[in-house]
Formats: structure tokens, sequence, C-alpha cells
């Protein structure tokens, strides 16, 4: 069992690993009445296809993973959500690029539902009848996103960045891809992903470290028999972006305008990939950060306005920035955004940077007080084998010319994506 | 247990409610002030709701919006936001700073007293041009609002929820978008908005609220009491809203939108608030209805029969009115519209099973636990019962939400009124209003 004591941050962590595969981590809040466990799956909706130790390829629908998430609340004795209703424990889940998270809230009876999230993660129970009843809600969630100018712009903005990578289709799928879903697609999907081996399990809240293990020891210690024994394959993305400009019309007040920036060259190693997250983002925030002289000049022209954002996503195998604004001149806009981009290299104020810096460590103390975001982000880092309440030290360590050298790779003088969304003419 | 929720009350001299709960829970300061007015004038709401939107461009002290930004960032990146909400018909403008705590950062400066400072320069010190606000910050601010109040329309969901409140409680001062209207900002355009602003802070109630781990919250008491010392005349209630319990209209109202997806709004009047010896009843009813996955409009509008990946209700206890909300397909608008009159009536002839009711007061009773995990939550929930003239402890809702029977549900159920129904189908696009 792994222990550490974060002084600088008040925090306290326990991780072990056991004989079966499953990964158990636990933060203790012994402060808080609520008591959260998240069990994160290590397949999400990029993982499509695999070669398995007969190097036989299986290709999965796109969605499936998604589909699968929703499947798990299915159970041979009726609801799921019944049976954590009951006790009065709040269950949910979740399905993102790169791993599917089931997770409940609760205040009492702990042990019982952290027993419930297993049964029901561990026994699938596929109903040709239910999978058709779920193929229409999740249809109806399909539609549901289609109506969100906020999805449309990042969902047009991955479609235009990326030629192949999975990354670029809908977590849920299309209504046409999960027509295709069936029984034996979800089972063999189940069976390659579902193996104990390939979980993590996050727990928050007032826990005893020596209860909690032993409790896994008695229950999920034990080898599954199914062993990870396929290889994920991806397919190679080309560098570049797939298409330059693209736009389509909706029922907004005005225009909406994303930029997308991809990575031509994304690290595998594992601390490069989060130094770099930090990197990028700080490099967005001095470049157009609210307190920059870049930000007051687009605002003050009526370029942009507060919905003006930006962030950097740093995925396993892929990452990205993306700058959103809403604007009335959206060629002014763009251009202006442009322009900035391409001349900060001879315009920064290097003392900018430790104010910065400053600003990056309150926003983490701020993302410590939720449950919820603690937790995703200890299963993301986690899945680099990194431990997310050791950010101070690697944020520390970021050197100003860290900040130039991702300026000039990403930024200067790039091929970028740009999408709007227009307002319908009547 | 619950602690957490306990705040020390205290009023300034001139009238102002402090309210500063001392916890060491939270990694962080949380002030957040809300400035109360009533909801009944088209115009002064207008004005009301653009306040805030020109208070934080600029001060004396910090005369841009980088210069705002950068004492921001000197404070470890504090975290600023002004809003205005809609509690019942009361209009509230909030201004709130969220800033990490001094023990666990190398600095000489008193984060929270400068946290304090910072919202205090803000509204008391603002920049000024000709005896009003500096004209390029209202022009902004006018723009900004009159931007969000049409970006309504961008997200569907709100959108059907706004005009469902609008057109069942028309006629009634709820039906008063937050924000106001652009015709009230229009018509407000000439007036000195300063002048006005300066009337607002002599005569609404005023409530601040801190939370963290603030060492004697007596301490900061006699630092907010000296901050705010001006001159006050408070002639405001807390609380403007009428009940309205009969002589309701049915309404049913279609609008077209270029969208995929058919959004369902039913409005359901309910003649019970705070006051009511019914009204926790009246929460675990929301929450047996559609407050919940087991619930019985989820349970079978969703997991029964497939017709929508989101079904749930919402309660407004200040007006009393509750909301039914759903994402469909066009086709099936009659069958979930049936299904709705079908729930109903189930719940006021008592057909409900004791599971319902009992799951539900278990996990409301969690929702009231988990609440004091989360500093802007405690605060939202306390703001509310100050609101509702009843500030119950967590431990007394909990136990009054333990004590609710079915004859109570059933009492409940037959005292609403679904009254409306608002939908939003696929057509074409209309015209901005």
């Amino acid at each position: 069992m792994i222990y550490k004591k974060f002084e600088n941050i008040n925090e306290e962590y326990y991780e072990k690993e056991f004989d079966s595969g499953l990964n158990v981590i636990l933060i203790p809040r012994n402060k808080y009445n609520k008591k959260q466990a998240i069990l994160s799956v290590d397949v999400g909706s990029v993982d499509l296809k695999i070669e398995d130790k007969n190097n036989k390829i299986h290709q999965y629908p796109k969605g499936i993973a998604h589909f699968m998430e929703h499947m798990l609340f299915e159970n041979r004795e009726g609801s799921i959500i019944d049976k954590f209703s009951e006790i009065g424990s709040s269950v949910n889940a979740y399905t993102g690029f790169n791993n599917t998270n089931y997770y409940f809230n609760t205040t009492s009876d702990f042990y019982l539902s952290l027993k419930y999230l297993f049964d029901f993660v561990l026994n699938p129970h596929f109903e040709k009848e239910r999978i058709n009843h779920e193929k229409n809600v999740i249809n109806q969630e399909i539609n549901m996103y289609q109506d969100s100018p906020g999805w449309q712009s990042f969902y047009q903005l991955l479609q235009s960045m990326f030629f192949k990578y999975p990354i670029k289709d809908n977590i849920a799928g299309t209504s046409k891809s999960i027509s295709k879903i069936n029984k034996d697609t979800l089972k063999d999907f189940f069976e390659k992903f579902y193996s104990l081996e390939n979980m993590t399990l996050v727990i928050i809240g007032k826990i005893s470290p020596n209860k909690l293990f032993n409790w896994v020891e008695d229950n999920y210690s034990r080898y599954d028999c199914k062993s990870i024994n396929y290889k994920k394959i991806y397919p190679k993305e080309p560098k570049g972006i797939k298409i330059k400009e693209k736009d389509l019309a909706m029922s907004i007040s005005r225009p909406i305008v994303s930029i997308g920036f991809k990575e031509d060259n994304p690290y595998r190693d594992k601390l490069k990939i989060i130094k770099q997250d930090m990197v990028t983002n700080m490099t967005m925030e001095m470049i157009f950060g609210k307190s920059s002289s870049n930000y007051h000049d687009l605002y003050n022209q009526d370029l942009i306005d507060e919905n003006f954002s930006f962030n950097y996503m740093r995925e396993k195998n892929t990452g990205f920035a993306k700058i959103y604004a809403e604007t009335s001149q959206v060629n002014e806009t763009i251009g202006g955004i442009e322009n900035i981009l391409n001349n900060w290299g001879n315009n920064y104020d290097e003392k900018e940077f430790e104010i910065i810096k400053n600003k990056y460590i309150g926003r983490y103390f701020r993302s410590l007080n939720s449950f919820e975001n603690l937790s995703s982000q200890i299963i993301k880092y986690s899945n680099l084998n990194y431990n997310y309440l050791n950010i101070l030290d690697t944020m520390r360590d970021i050197k100003f010319n860290d900040i130039l050298k991702q300026y000039n790779s990403l930024f200067k003088n790039k091929n970028h994506v740009k999408i709007l969304i227009k307002q319908i003419k009547k | 247990m619950l602690k957490a929720s306990k705040f020390n009350e205290y009023k300034t001299e001139n009238d102002i409610d402090v309210y500063i709960n001392n916890t060491d829970k939270f990694k962080t300061n949380y002030i957040q002030i809300d400035i109360i007015r009533p909801l009944n004038d088209e115009k002064d709401v207008s004005k009301n709701a653009l306040i805030p939107y020109v208070l934080y461009r600029g001060t004396n002290k910090y005369p841009t919006n980088q210069d705002i930004s950068k004492r921001l960032d000197a404070l470890y990146g504090a975290d600023l936001n002004v809003s205005v909400a809609r509690r019942g018909e009361n209009q509230l403008l909030r201004f709130s700073i969220e800033v990490i705590n001094d023990k666990f950062v190398n600095t000489k400066e008193n984060l929270l007293k400068n946290s304090v400072d910072f919202l205090f320069e803000m509204l008391f010190n603002p920049l000024l041009e000709d005896g009003d606000y500096k004209k390029e910050f209202t022009d902004k601010g006018h723009n900004f609002l009159e931007e969000k109040i049409l970006s309504l329309k961008n997200d569907k969901n709100s959108y059907v929820i706004e005009r469902c409140y609008q057109e069942m409680c028309r006629g009634e001062d709820f039906s008063l978008y937050t924000l106001g209207t652009l015709k009230g900002l229009e018509n407000s355009l000439n007036e000195n908005l300063y002048q006005y602003f300066k009337k607002v802070l002599k005569e609404s109630p005023i409530e601040i609220f801190v939370i963290g781990d603030v060492g004697n919250h007596k301490d900061v008491y006699e630092y907010v009491n000296n901050k705010f010392s001006y001159e006050r005349n408070k002639n405001l209630q807390i609380n403007n809203t009428t009940l309205k319990v009969d002589g309701f209209d049915n309404l049913e109202i279609e609008e077209e939108d270029q969208v995929t997806q058919s959004k369902l709004c039913a409005g359901i009047r309910v003649p019970i608030t705070r006051n009511h010896p019914l009204y926790f009843a009246l929460i675990v009813y929301n929450g047996m209805l559609g407050g919940f996955s087991h619930s019985k409009l989820f349970s079978t509008i969703r997991e029964e029969q497939g017709l929508a990946y989101y079904i749930n209700t919402r309660l407004e206890s200040t007006k009393g009115l509750i909301l039914i909300n759903a994402g469909i397909d066009i086709k099936d608008y009659q069958t979930v519209k049936g299904i709705i009159r079908e729930k109903l009536a189930e719940m006021s002839d008592g057909k409900f099973d004791d599971k319902n009711l009992n799951w539900s007061k278990k996990k409301l009773i969690n929702r009231y636990k988990i609440l004091s995990d989360n500093n802007h939550s405690i605060v939202d929930a306390f703001l509310l019962g100050l609101i509702n003239d009843k500030k119950d402890s967590l431990n007394y809702v909990i136990n009054s939400i333990k004590q609710v029977e079915k004859e109570d549900i059933i009492e409940v159920a037959k005292k609403v009124e679904l009254t409306t129904h608002f939908l939003l189908k696929p057509g074409s696009a209309q015209d901005d209003i």
C-alpha cells in the first residue's frame, strides 16, 4: 500500500493494487458528509478496434462504449437505479474519450453501495428488447446534443482537425452506428474490456483505509481470469488538419467562432504529457488571458466579450488547443486572434509568467473543493501513472522557456481549423 | 453533524445582514453579496440587471477591465463573479469572490480582507463621468446585457423553461425575465444609473455571506461593519412574492424553431410555499413525481417506454410552481402528455407505492446532508431560507422530511393544478423578439 501525506495542500492519499489488477485510490475527507466512489474502466469512445491473442481483429461500432454504459444499468432483477435509491444513494455514469466511469454518492450505507456498484458493472444482462429500448433513449440523447450550439462547435472542430483518430466522432455514436449494436457485439466488448485489471476505483470521503482495503481484499482481490490479452489499435493519424474551414447555420442569437490547433507530434512520455498540458494552458493564458493586453485590445474593439474562452485538451494519443468566441464581426475577430498568435513571440512580457503561475496555483486549490472535479482529475492522471496531488511540484518546474517552446511549436504560423456557426437566414 | 451549515448572524450598524460560517472544510474563502430588489417593473428590472455588468468594468482604483483582472491575478487568481438571479418575485443582484486561503500560500497580503475590499471598491468607488458611470462602461454593459437576453434562445431547454414561466404567470410579476427586457433596457437609456444604484444601496435588503476558515468571525464582522458603514435607510422587504391560488387559465402553446428535438415544458401551480404546513410534503411530492430516477415520470417515460433521454421536474418554492421538462420526439407529444396527466392523477388517487415515498425521502435527506459539503450550496440554501422567511437548520429540514406521510402527499397532489403546456417543435426559426 502506498501512503502519502501532502502537507502543502493538506491532503492524504492511499493507493493499492490488488492481485486481481484492480487499482484502488482513497483520498480521506473526514469532515465531509458525502462519500463518493467512482469505478473507472479503461475504455472510452476512441477504443473501437483491438487485436486479440489469436491475432484476430475485432472492430466495434462507434458509440459502443457509451452504449455499454447505458446497458449496464439493466439487470436481471430489475432496475439498478432502484437498488441504490432504496438506500438513498445516487448512482450515475459517464463516458469519455478514454474511459467509462460509474459512480455513486452517499452519506450512509457506503459498503452496500460499493457492493452494488461492482455488482452491476461486472454482471451485465444483454436482452434484445432492452437493447432496442436503449437505442431509442440514446437517439434522443444524440438529438439533444444536435441542438446545442456549444456542442456543435466543439464537435465540428474535432471533425475538421482529425482525419482518422476516433476522437473526431460523437461519443454516443450516430443513430446509424448504434443500430448495428447487438447482443453479440456487447458481449464481446464486455469480455475484452470489463476486467478488474482494467479498472481503477477512486474513493473520496470519510472512509477508513484499513477497512476499505480489507473489504476489497475480501471481495475483489482475486484474479478474474479475464486478463488483458489484446492490443488496442488506433488508426495512424496523419499530421496537419483535415479541413481548414467549415460553417453551419443554427438558430442562435449571434455567430460563434471556434479555432483549433492540433499537436503534430504528441509526446508519448507520460511526465511530458502532464507538463505539456499545464504549459499549453499557461501559454494561452499569457497570450489571451483576461489580464493580457491582447485580450484587452480585442475586448475594447468589441471583437470578443466575456464569453471568450480557450483551453487545451491533452488526451492519451493526441492533444489540441481550442479558442471560442461569440461575435457579430466574424472576420475581424478571427483576424485579430490570428494576428496576435503569429506575433506574440515578439510581444511577450516575461514578468507576467510568475503571476500566471500563482493564478494557476489558486485555481488548483479551488478545484480541490469539489469531489467531482478531484475524482475525474485523479483518474485522468492516474491513467498516466501520475498523482494529481503532486501538481504543484510539476507546476514549479515549468520555466518560461517551456512556454516559448510550446508557443513556437503549436501556435506560431500554424495551420488551424476555423469553425463558424452562423445564424439561420430568415 | 451538519455543523458546517451554521452561520454566525450579525447586523451592521446601518442594517446590512452579515452571515459568517467559520469552517476549515474548504481550501478557499468565499464571499457573496446579494442585493435584493422586488421584481415588479420592467424598466427597474432591466436597470437592476444592468448594474452588475457595468460595475465590473472598472473602478477608481482599477480603471480598466485589465486592471481589475490584474488585481484578481495578484490575489492568486481570485474568482470574481457577478450575476442576476430570480427567487420568486425578487431579483437578486449578486457579487461574489472566491479566494485561496492565505494558509496555503506564502503571502504577506490578507487575501480575505483584500477580497472584501475589492468587492467594496466595485460597489462603492465606481469610475464616474459627468455624475454618472463612465459612458463607455454603460454602453458596453448595455450591449452585453442585450446579447445575454437574446442568447436565451441558444439553449433551447432554458428557453422553454423561461417561456413556460412567462406564459403560465402572464400578468404576474414572476413573468418578468430575470435579466429584464430589451424594451425595459431601451427605456432606461437616458436615466442616471449611478444615482439609481445609490438609491438601491440605501433602501434594499443586503445580505453578505462569508464562508471558509476565516478565523475569529467577530473580527470578520467588525471589518465588514467598518468597511460598509455608509448611510442607509432600508425600506424594502426581503421577499415581495405574491402567491396566486386560483383562477388559472389552461394554456396550450406551441412554437417552432429549427431544432431536431422537441422540448416540452408543462407548468403546474402549487398553492404551497415555505410557511405552509405541507411545505416539506411538497418537496417530497416533487421528488416522487419527477425529481429522481425512480420517480413516476422518469421510470415510465424513460425507463419503461424509452420516449425521452431526460425528463425531470423542478420546484420553484418561493412562487409555488413545478415545471415538468423533457426532450422528446414530436410524434410522441400526445403520448407523453397523456402519461403526465395519468401520473398526476395517480398521485392524487394515492396510487403510488411506499417505495417511491421512502426512497424519495431518503434521497432528499442525503441531498441535504451533501449540500453542506459545498460552500456555494450552503450559501444558496441559507439565502433561500432567508427569502422565504424560514431560517430552518438543516437538521430541522431533515427531520421534517422524515415525518412526511402518504396522506400528506395525497393532500399536496390534490392541491396542485396542471395549467400549461409549452412545446418547442421542429419548424422554421422565429424572428428575434
